[in-house]
């Protein structure tokens, strides 16, 4: 392995650009169309476009992606997370191109992919899961004898789906038809697979997910948990690691049925097993995702682990750099995502130029960005713009880092989420680490953005308003306000 | 100088009158006053994308307000301490970002794709009820009627790939 290609955009882009270069790999990122100039297309040694804005057409686009790596003398190619990462016909056709692909076995991604089949070969393995059924599509009578075995509320979950996509709360059984329609139809439109299943909605249920990782040496080890209960549309926007009310004991217990879920699909590289976790400590298998997770910089900052590194040195054949006895689960981590969409307006998603944006720092402060300030946030894809993750000694101290870091960041243009996280991190009951994935709809809706600074925002809108247009020109420098140093006035150096 | 704008925030409207000599800015909105001092910043205004972003930067009762504000024709956008304040600016406040209450006329809030239409022309429809599914940015949203009434006209059809603002559903508020 010399130069791989990254078969993604965005953040996770731009940190696989940055693992390669820790391990002194060239990098090749791809570009659509609407990308060019884009962080993550300027991250990497090299940069392919690969065709126009839609996503079908360029990232989701497997021949101009092996197109791309032949081009550029790629030898082998990560899919970062969503587009293709979870797509076996991918991971076959880079394998069968003569390429490395720095992901999880084809058939392990197949069987995982196909929830039914995870289903099945996590009950074989053991692994407790959330009752459940499968569902007849067209038989509508079949369907509400199903509903009624599962028991209401309940889900409907696409069979290959992921991300919240394809899914349906069902409180009533009159509510059956319409969600399986829905639900069907944009599992179909999102994966091409309009299969649907039914799982049983558990009341108030924790998020926890055990991060796994295996070699090819018969090496499968857990890097603790994280919690991601802090939901909007079923997708995580807050998580954390540890999770506040883990314990050894069940630690242990929620690892074990992870490694034998991994172990059960012959699993290598980095994924996650996903469980709900309800109020009396009982666990149910949700799903494994087969890839490195959005939230992964959690575990990173607990750990200490390069998980990139990891997983670009299990690719190309060599054992993990550690053995389970050198992990150890080191104070606090919370990342928040920052989205472009609007929590006034059930969080819909924002688009367009991105006017201004100054991301936080300090002591322990992380952030993964993959927008500057200039370009235009795309419709084509998802709107993530950034996570901010922060870690501390402690739950309170993470939150505290984590907090300050949002007071001091600057995102304008598209209406972001960035005060919505500022109120979840602020709310008593998640202060107190009283999660769950209806944390959102308990607490903060709907929701209103508090506006402690009204009047100094306004004093400088009128300011900024009032102030002379700079002079167009080159769209950039201007002269309308003195710079300090052309105000100061005659100066010299004191010697 | 002396100025007074008109800032729209959601449905209230601050009468902001500024008045600044050198550094010292006394201001009041709604009547309220403040007083500032203006403090040097190190970025210079520049226009990006239609917009010219501001770095402004006031002492108010001696704490430090440190402000990026973006301006546009109708709108001026400022971030404060990890918030973002939306102003409107234009005459019908139509520009202030939210979804607009209670007009009957539901529109695309962005750029999309028309997946389905839940309602016919001359049905009765509630606050509250779907009227159309369509799909942007990879999420399936069900837009609402926003009054009780009746649908007057459908402007969309189903596959239909619309623009952010587009027209797409009539109501007449009953």
């Amino acid at each position: 392995m010399r130069r791989v290609l990254i078969a993604n955009r965005g953040e996770i882009a731009v940190r696989i650009a940055r693992g390669c270069r820790a391990l002194g790999l060239e990098s090749v990122a791809v570009a659509s169309d609407a990308d060019l100039g884009a962080p993550h297309a300027l991250a990497a040694d090299r940069m392919v476009r690969i065709g126009p804005a839609p996503a079908r057409e360029s990232y989701l686009n497997v021949a101009a992606l092996l197109d791309a790596a032949r081009a550029s003398g790629a030898d082998a190619v990560h899919p970062g997370y969503g587009f293709l990462a979870e797509n076996a016909a991918f991971a076959r056709a880079v394998e069968a191109a003569g390429l490395l692909w720095i992901g999880p076995p084809p058939d392990a991604i197949a069987t995982m992919g196909d929830k039914l089949a995870a289903r099945a070969a996590a009950a074989a393995a053991g692994v407790p899961l959330v009752p459940g059924s499968e569902v007849a599509m067209g038989d509508s009578a079949a369907a509400a004898r199903q509903a009624d075995g599962v028991s209401y509320p309940l889900l409907v979950k696409a069979a290959a789906g992921g991300g919240g996509k394809g899914m349906r709360v069902v409180r009533r059984p009159d509510e059956l038809t319409a969600a399986l329609e829905a639900a069907g139809r944009e599992a179909e439109g999102a994966f091409a697979d309009g299969r649907v299943y039914l799982e049983r909605l558990l009341e108030r249920p924790r998020h926890v997910e055990i991060q796994v990782f295996a070699d090819r040496h018969g090496h499968v080890l857990h890097l603790g948990e994280r919690e991601c209960s802090i939901q909007r549309r079923h997708q995580k926007i807050v998580e954390e690691s540890p999770c506040p009310v883990m314990t050894p004991p069940l630690r242990a217990a929620m690892a074990e049925a992870a490694l034998a879920a991994a172990r059960a699909v012959g699993y290598v590289n980095a994924g996650t097993v996903e469980f709900l976790l309800d109020a009396s400590g009982r666990f149910y298998f949700l799903e494994m995702n087969t890839r490195l997770q959005v939230e992964h910089p959690v575990t990173e900052l607990v750990t200490g682990l390069d998980m990139v590194v990891e997983q670009l040195r299990v690719a190309r054949g060599e054992s993990l750099s550690v053995t389970q006895a050198d992990v150890t689960l080191r104070g606090h981590a919370i990342e928040v995502r920052l989205y472009a969409e609007d929590p006034h307006t059930s969080f819909l998603p924002s688009a367009g130029p991105l006017l201004a944006w100054r991301a936080p720092a300090g002591p322990s402060v992380r952030v993964d960005a993959g927008v500057a300030a200039g370009m235009t946030i795309p419709v084509d894809y998802d709107p993530m713009l950034a996570k901010i993750a922060a870690w501390g000694p402690d739950r309170d101290a993470a939150v505290d880092r984590l907090r300050g870091a949002l007071a001091e960041t600057v995102v304008l243009g598209p209406a972001t989420n960035l005060a919505f996280l500022g109120c979840v991190l602020d709310h008593p009951a998640f202060r107190r680490g009283d999660t769950h994935t209806g944390f959102i709809d308990e607490h903060l809706h709907p929701w209103q953005q508090p506006e402690p600074d009204l009047d100094a925002a306004a004093v400088a809108a009128a300011l900024a308003a009032a102030a002379p247009a700079p002079h167009a020109a080159g769209g950039g420098q201007a002269a309308a306000v003195p710079t300090p140093w052309e105000r100061l006035g005659r100066w010299r150096l004191a010697t | 100088m002396s100025t007074t704008t008109r800032l729209r925030a959601g449905d209230r409207v601050l009468e902001v009158t500024v008045l600044a000599e050198g550094d010292a800015v006394r201001a009041s909105v709604d009547g309220r006053p403040i007083e500032a001092r203006r403090l040097p910043v190190p970025t210079p205004p520049f226009a990006t994308a239609g917009a010219v972003v501001h770095e402004v930067a006031l002492a108010i009762d001696g704490r430090t307000c440190h402000a990026v504000v973006a301006t546009s024709r109708d709108r001026v956008l400022v971030s404060l301490g990890g918030r973002t304040y939306v102003f409107a600016t234009g005459e019908d406040g139509a520009a202030a970002g939210g979804s607009g209450g209670g007009t009957g006329k539901i529109a695309a809030p962005m750029p999309g794709k028309v997946i389905a239409i839940l309602v016919q022309t001359g049905d009765r429809v509630e606050h509250g009820q779907g009227v159309l599914v369509i799909e942007a940015m990879k999420m399936e949203t069900t837009l609402t009627a926003d009054v009780d009434g009746e649908v007057a006209r459908i402007a969309a059809t189903v596959g239909e790939t619309v623009d952010g603002g587009a027209l797409l559903v009539e109501i007449t508020p009953a």
